[in-house]
């Protein structure tokens, strides 16, 4: 009787022991709360039209945002390219979002030359131009690696992230594009972004 | 026109085709004239095809070339240096992403297409960079490029340039996201040509 009741008791020993250690392991790995990201800045520059932009831009409606150069011999054209083709995508099937791009070269990019630039990749596109510095500091808020590289008397190229920042209509950070993703996984991205079925 | 008439076109056509043919031969080992050496370099087995150029927007200095390269010689062959009549300055680069970052840099000892294989110029990876044009390049316009080689010569390649360049017939989804850069096999040199003037 005792015998019994000793094997009973080291028997519920051992499970509680086994259930207090798989559930230290399995909340080790059990997925944390996400802290919401903080990304972006207030910010007071010039739109490729001339008109005065603000962040207040970034809050009016589902926005694609983009850092890059017209220097930019391939990423930039070809995102601006894709951005415009899934955009139409987009209103096709009843939606919208805008373009935003802003140049990290603004000594090179001035409000001029953005004029030129920007239509060409379609309607719906605002370039952002300005200050040096405050260029610098949007970029900085956005977690944008920026650095100039092939330096020669004639100019130089700028190597920089790749990267679409996708922002609902409040401009707050909803995800990203990356350069390398296939265009029909962009489109469901973009068709979420701007609250359409999947 | 009678029979005996067409028979004697036709052998003067054939005849004149052959002394052509024979003054080509007899010009390609002085490779002095472009035709001569395009010739040459044909002859050594390279074939450029799927050549284009990116549109350049209104304002945007540079743009890039691509293309695919077979060689089905026995020798390799370097690409050492291209000039477009569009563009003041002209360099091969290559481009690798890096955590997101886009960095490309350029090619100084040219690009070296091995015997028997092939090489692709595409979006995302090596190209031609075009630096100071003159001009915007459109959608739909056509250019004759050197190609200069360090050994057979020089190649004048018609582009065509396209607004989504590496996404024609010959280029498919697969082929953009696939790394190898060099394969095997001559079936994708459909159009090569090596253009003389």
């Amino acid at each position: 009787m005792r015998r019994t009741a000793l094997i009973t008791a080291v028997f519920v020993i051992c499970l509680a022991g086994a259930f207090a250690l798989s559930e230290y392991l399995a909340r080790q790995y059990y997925p944390q709360p996400v802290q919401p990201v903080r990304l972006g800045a207030a910010f007071s520059l010039t739109a490729h039209d001339g008109s005065a932009v603000t962040e207040q831009l970034l809050g009016s409606r589902p926005s694609a945002l983009f850092f890059g150069f017209t220097h930019c011999p391939e990423v930039c054209p070809t995102t601006l390219n894709d951005l415009s083709v899934l955009r139409e995508q987009i209103q096709q099937a009843g939606g919208d979002f805008q373009i935003v791009f802003v140049t990290l070269d603004p000594l090179r990019d001035t409000q001029d030359v953005l004029a030129q630039y920007i239509p060409y990749f379609g309607s719906g596109i605002t370039g952002i131009t300005g200050p040096e510095g405050e260029i610098h500091a949007l970029a900085r808020a956005w977690g944008v690696f920026w650095q100039k590289n092939n330096i020669t008397p004639e100019g130089y190229n700028i190597d920089h992230t790749a990267t679409v920042f996708l922002l609902d209509e409040t401009g707050s950070f909803k995800g990203t594009i990356d350069f390398h993703e296939s265009r029909d996984i962009a489109l469901m991205k973009l068709k979420r972004l701007t609250k359409l079925a999947l | 026109m009678s029979v005996a008439g067409l028979f004697i076109s036709a052998i003067l056509l054939s005849l004149s085709i052959f002394l052509w043919l024979i003054g080509l031969g007899a010009s390609a080992p002085g490779l002095t004239s472009p035709a001569a050496a395009a010739a040459s370099c044909a002859a050594a087995g390279l074939r450029i095809s799927s050549a284009e150029i990116r549109a350049s927007a209104p304002g945007a200095p540079v743009s890039g070339g691509y293309m695919l390269i077979a060689n089905e010689g026995s020798q390799p062959q370097r690409l050492v240096s291209v000039s477009a009549p569009f563009s003041g300055r002209t360099e091969l680069h290559d481009m690798k992403m890096d955590k997101g970052v886009m960095k490309m840099f350029e090619l100084h000892q040219g690009v070296t297409v091995p015997a028997g294989q092939q090489l692709i110029f595409r979006p995302g990876g090596r190209h031609i960079m075009f630096m100071e044009l003159d001009r915007q390049l459109r959608d739909g316009e056509r250019y004759r490029l050197a190609l200069v080689f360090d050994d057979c010569g020089t190649i004048e390649q018609l582009f065509v340039v396209t607004r989504m360049p590496g996404r024609g017939h010959n280029h498919s989804d697969d082929d953009e996201t696939n790394d190898d850069e060099t394969n095997d096999g001559t079936g994708h040199a459909t159009d090569a040509h090596a253009h003389g003037h």
